[in-house]
């Protein structure tokens, strides 16, 4: 059986970083960095680029019939 | 200045008038198929979530709570990041059952009247605020727009242009089954203005109002603490309870679950929408902060949640301001009849629809259920507008949607139940949402009706209202939920039910105790009338390939579930349940608790792709051993104890000429003879073994041993099993036509030692008579005997010489086996037929005879020269005393891959069909008595095996053909 992690296990680690970066301790400390208005932006286009990359990558496995 | 309120109602109907075009022409095909189905249309659909809420209100709530607002969007990014552990096993669910909507899901997953109808009231309540918002937003953005209050007739005809839309292309179809392409392209539409409006905006925003992105951000900077202050409420409580929210609302929304999952075309799709319909969120997003600083730079003095509308007419861009109103009312509309359909839905198959058919067989059916659709969804959007005239609405717009998600969160329990917990029932989740809607009701619903009622006040607690809604709501679900599961047992159907969402696709695994189509026609029949049984049944038996006439369990319990999903599909789950369990004289329904193991096979045959770890491995070895079993050369035949096969593997197809198809579900009589009643008799016996059992299938007899064994109940399936027996069937015919040729030869070879032993015995005393007999004429003296004597002993020697020919004959005969052990040589038996036509030719029978050779120049095969022109000698010689005079023989050659075959074919009368098995038999002779030894040709047939071939008579039109098989020479051997 193959042990390779599979897209829907990626998803898993992209969540995780999603929650960690809006939703962890960690916001204690950027909230108060005097940011730019559209940082807030940032992050959430970081995580869709990632989805994105994630599904091509998973597309591109069908495709060869992995 | 405002805009001319009659003008403003023309735009929207316009614009209303527009959607309609688009969609119909989505009807009729004229759109192209490949923009319909593309997975670009159907994540700008899943854009029904950013309702006028986020149009208008989402800068409101930025001005009140910083970027709260966001978490709106980023829980709903989480749900589409966990889409595979979330969105598509709900998709995959509702595809597979035809789950149409959240209460059919749930009434799917937790059996009974009561989830539906529990799920759909309180859905109703719990959307009612969101509908009357929408009203809201658009009636405000008009009074914005206009600088004029305006007359309620205004929100009326609003109401009534999205109950024509809902009702001629969301419930154009029948039922809800069948896809909407038209809604579905124009909700598209309508979440593509949305984006433009906002995009553009926000571009004006940036561009016009500050002059340039640095100016904004410079303003931005110079005032004291006001960015920080959008960051602020991430420390917030709010932040996550928000976040919650939507990440719930992403699958708990009406509106989400029927874009989502009801209107889905394509699986796929959902990979696209994945990450696209995030970007789609963040783009919306992205103009929200600007035109929250514009409205704050301008110092609009209105309420926030029009900042947008306000700015434009305020630098005097009316154009601007008609392009974001249309924005606005493309949020709203496609919220409101989104959101009917989907609420429409849930009422007909859980109020109406029970109620409906517990009265009485409804007449044309489907037409009722269409023009119910269509009430419903008047009725529901009449319930919006009602609730937004009664209700005093003080609350910003975020506010009244906040209230709709917190309803829709409560359902979070149930579906996580759904999708991991095995053990959740529907007890558990009915005591938790009546739990969590009570809690619902008391804090958010109450203070809206009454202003003397602050639960915030009244508890004293340092939090938001949200936060502790939120917190309170899902805990006492959660809690009654987790508890009413635990105190109580999931029924049958709920076990099935949670193995087809947590595991593989399929419903109850029982066996149907239907006989025939008919039981399922009259059950629909008694149910929905004649009409809808004879559409639903032709139907699925389209659909799955079955004849009217099936009589196969294993095939009608395919019908059941495919019945079972249409009619969910048409009814709900709940009802189409209850309608197929209306067996005539029974309470059981039409299956059976005994498990269908076809049924489970199957499932397990789609799911294979979808099964990983444990599972995975125990089901290659299912697999493994069922093809051990399907491969065995040996014909092995389950039957359950009801006397049905389940087995009948491919050495018991190639045996009995019986096809798996026709043998399984079949009862061993229903078999056709001989072999049904051979292993019915067999069967029911005592015996565990039975040998040498004849059969007579077609021309050929087959004898096969028999043997049976019972089988424990510890390998049967769970609950009911299928004991029974396994019957394994060895067919031993070319082992009996074996040991007769062994047998045979065995017998050869005695008479060759009886003829050798007799042939020297017989030999010595022949000797002395011959030399007596040669002398008695010079022993007499008589001159007038000794002619006479002479003449008598001639005779004696003759009749000898009879003897001793006999007795040569004999020790030939009984030597052939022993020449075998000389070594062979390469001989060229074309050499040897025409070396033994010239001998049998010296004979005075064969001079009115042809004799016609056809040989290879050359045939070589290894073994003994004089013994296969003994061979070829005999046949020669018995084809020449069978032919009449004038005949012609013909010897004919051929070599045939390694074999040579030599025929010789007389013209004589043939070898009788009753004594052919006899020919080779020694001193069988059909010649007259004296004329024959009967030995030529066993002699030769002896020869021939002796040197690996075959001697054999073959068929002919007349006359008699025998042929030699030799196998050719090997110069390499």
């Amino acid at each position: 059986m193959s042990q390779r992690p599979l897209p829907s296990d990626h998803s898993l680690l992209i969540f995780l970083l999603a929650l960690f970066l809006v939703n962890s301790p960690l916001k204690q400390w950027w909230s108060a960095l005097q940011l730019p208005w559209y940082a807030m932006y940032l992050p959430w286009l970081l995580i869709i680029v990632l989805l994105a990359l994630n599904l091509r990558r998973q597309k591109r496995n069908t495709d060869r019939g992995d | 200045m405002g805009i001319d309120l009659a003008f403003l109602f023309v735009i929207a109907l316009s614009y209303l008038g527009l959607l309609f075009v688009i969609a119909w022409c989505t009807e009729r095909g004229w759109l192209p198929d490949r923009l319909i189905r593309s997975p670009l249309v159907y994540s700008l659909s899943l854009g029904v979530y950013a309702t006028s809420w986020t149009y208008y209100g989402s800068v409101g709530l930025a001005d009140t709570s910083g970027y709260a607002f966001i978490t709106i969007y980023l829980g709903l990014t989480g749900a589409f990041i966990l889409g595979p552990y979330l969105l598509r096993p709900l998709l995959r669910l509702c595809r597979e059952h035809q789950l149409t909507s959240l209460a059919d899901l749930l009434a799917f997953r937790y059996g009974g009247r009561a989830t539906g109808f529990a799920v759909t009231l309180f859905m109703l309540f719990g959307i009612l605020p969101y509908i009357s918002l929408q009203i809201r937003a658009v009636t405000e953005s008009i009074q914005v727009l206009s600088q004029r209050a305006p007359p309620n007739l205004l929100a009326l005809a609003f109401c009534a242009a999205i109950t024509g839309f809902a009702i001629l292309f969301g419930a154009r179809h029948l039922t809800p089954r069948e896809k909407h392409h038209g809604l579905v392209v124009a909700i598209a539409f309508e979440s593509a203005i949305k984006l433009v409006a906002m995009v553009v905006a926000g571009l004006f925003a940036v561009t016009q109002v500050f002059d340039s992105p640095m100016a904004m951000s410079q303003w931005a900077d110079s005032q004291p603490g006001m960015v920080a202050e959008l960051y602020a409420p991430a420390t917030t409580g709010l932040w996550p309870t928000l976040l919650l929210l939507s990440f719930c609302a992403a699958f708990t929304l009406p509106r989400q679950y029927h874009m989502t999952f009801t209107e889905n075309e394509n699986p796929k799709h959902l990979n696209t929408a994945y990450w696209l319909f995030p970007l789609y969120l963040l783009i919306l997003n992205l103009p929200i902060i600007p035109i929250l600083f514009a409205g704050r730079y301008l110092s609009l003095s209105m309420d926030a949640d029009f900042y947008v509308l306000g700015m434009t007419l305020t630098l005097g861009r009316e154009w601007l301001a008609i392009l974001v109103f249309l924005g606005g009312l493309s949020a709203a509309s496609a919220m409101m009849i989104v959101t009917t359909l989907a609420l429409s839905s849930m009422c007909m198959n859980h109020f109406l629809l029970p109620a409906a058919l517990s009265v009485n067989r409804p007449r044309d059916f489907y037409r009722r259920l269409l023009w119910g659709r269509r009430l419903v969804i008047a009725a529901i959007i009449a319930a919006g507008y009602g609730f937004y005239i009664i209700i005093e609405l003080q609350e910003g717009l975020a506010s009244l949607g906040l209230i709709s998600f917190v309803a829709a969160a409560q359902l979070l329990p149930g579906i996580i139940g759904l999708l991991f917990w095995a053990r959740a029932t529907q007890a558990g989740f009915i005591a938790g949402l009546s739990g969590g809607a009570f809690v619902w009701f008391f804090l958010l619903i109450m203070p809206l009706m009454t202003n003397r009622f602050d639960p915030m006040q009244w508890l004293s607690l340092d939090t938001d209202i949200w936060t502790l809604t939120t917190t309170a709501t899902l805990s006492i679900n959660g809690l009654l939920f987790v508890l009413g599961s635990l105190l109580s047992r999931p029924s049958e159907d709920e076990i099935a039910a949670s193995q087809a969402s947590n595991e593989y696709a399929g419903l109850a695994s029982g066996a149907t105790i239907a006989q025939s189509v008919v039981h399922y026609r009259y059950a629909l029949r008694q149910a929905l009338g004649s009409e809808v049984a004879r559409d639903e049944i032709a139907r699925a038996l389209q659909e799955t390939g079955i004849g009217k006439k099936e009589t196969r369990r294993s095939e009608l319990r395919v019908l059941h579930e495919r019945l079972e999903r249409n009619l969910t599909g048409l009814l709900g789950p709940t009802l189409a349940r209850e309608i197929l369990r209306r067996q005539p004289g029974s309470h059981d329904g039409l299956l059976s608790n005994t498990p269908d193991a076809r049924m489970l096979e199957r499932r397990l045959q789609t799911s294979r792709e979808k099964m990983r770890g444990l599972t995975k491995q125990l089901d290659d070895l299912r697999q493994y051993l069922q093809d051990v079993l399907r491969q065995l050369p040996l014909g092995v035949c389950s039957i359950s104890a009801n006397g049905q096969i389940y087995i009948w593997n491919s050495a018991m197809q190639t045996l009995t000429g019986i096809a798996e198809r026709d043998a399984y579900d079949k009862t061993l009589e229903q078999l056709e003879a001989p072999w049904g009643p051979l292993l019915a008799d067999f069967a029911r016996s005592s015996d565990d073994h039975q040998f040498r059992r004849k059969a007579f299938p077609g021309d050929r007899p087959t004898t096969v041993n028999l043997h049976k064994a019972d089988l424990g109940a510890d390998i049967g399936l769970s609950a009911g099993a299928l004991p029974g027996q396994v019957i394994l069937m060895e067919d031993r015919t070319d082992l009996d036509k074996l040991e007769a040729e062994l047998a045979h030869n065995e017998r050869l070879a005695s008479i060759g030692r009886l003829a050798a032993g007799v042939a020297h015995e017989i030999g010595n005393p022949l000797t002395g008579i011959a030399s007596i007999a040669q002398n008695l004429p010079d022993d007499i003296e008589d001159s007038h005997q000794k002619p006479l004597i002479q003449e008598q002993t001639d005779d004696i020697l003759t009749q000898v010489g009879r003897i001793n020919s006999i007795v040569r004959s004999l020790l030939t005969f009984s030597h052939a086996d022993a020449v075998a052990e000389t070594p062979y040589e390469a001989v060229d038996v074309t050499e040897r037929v025409r070396e033994a036509v010239r001998l049998v030719s010296l004979s005075p029978d064969t001079r009115q005879l042809n004799i016609d050779i056809s040989m290879p120049d050359s045939a070589l095969v290894n073994g003994d020269a004089n013994l296969l022109m003994q061979v070829f000698v005999n046949l020669i010689n018995n084809a020449c005393h069978a032919s009449p005079a004038g005949s012609t023989i013909s010897i004919q050659g051929s070599v045939q891959d390694s074999t040579l075959v030599v025929e010789t074919i007389d013209q004589g009368s043939g070898v009788p069909p009753e004594v052919r098995d006899h020919v080779f038999e020694p001193f069988f002779t059909t010649k007259p008595v004296g004329q024959g030894t009967g030995l030529g040709l066993s002699l030769a047939y002896s020869i021939v095996a002796n040197h690996n071939g075959r001697l054999r008579i073959g068929d002919s039109e007349q006359g008699t053909r025998m042929i030699v098989t030799l196998p050719l020479h090997d110069s390499n051997s």
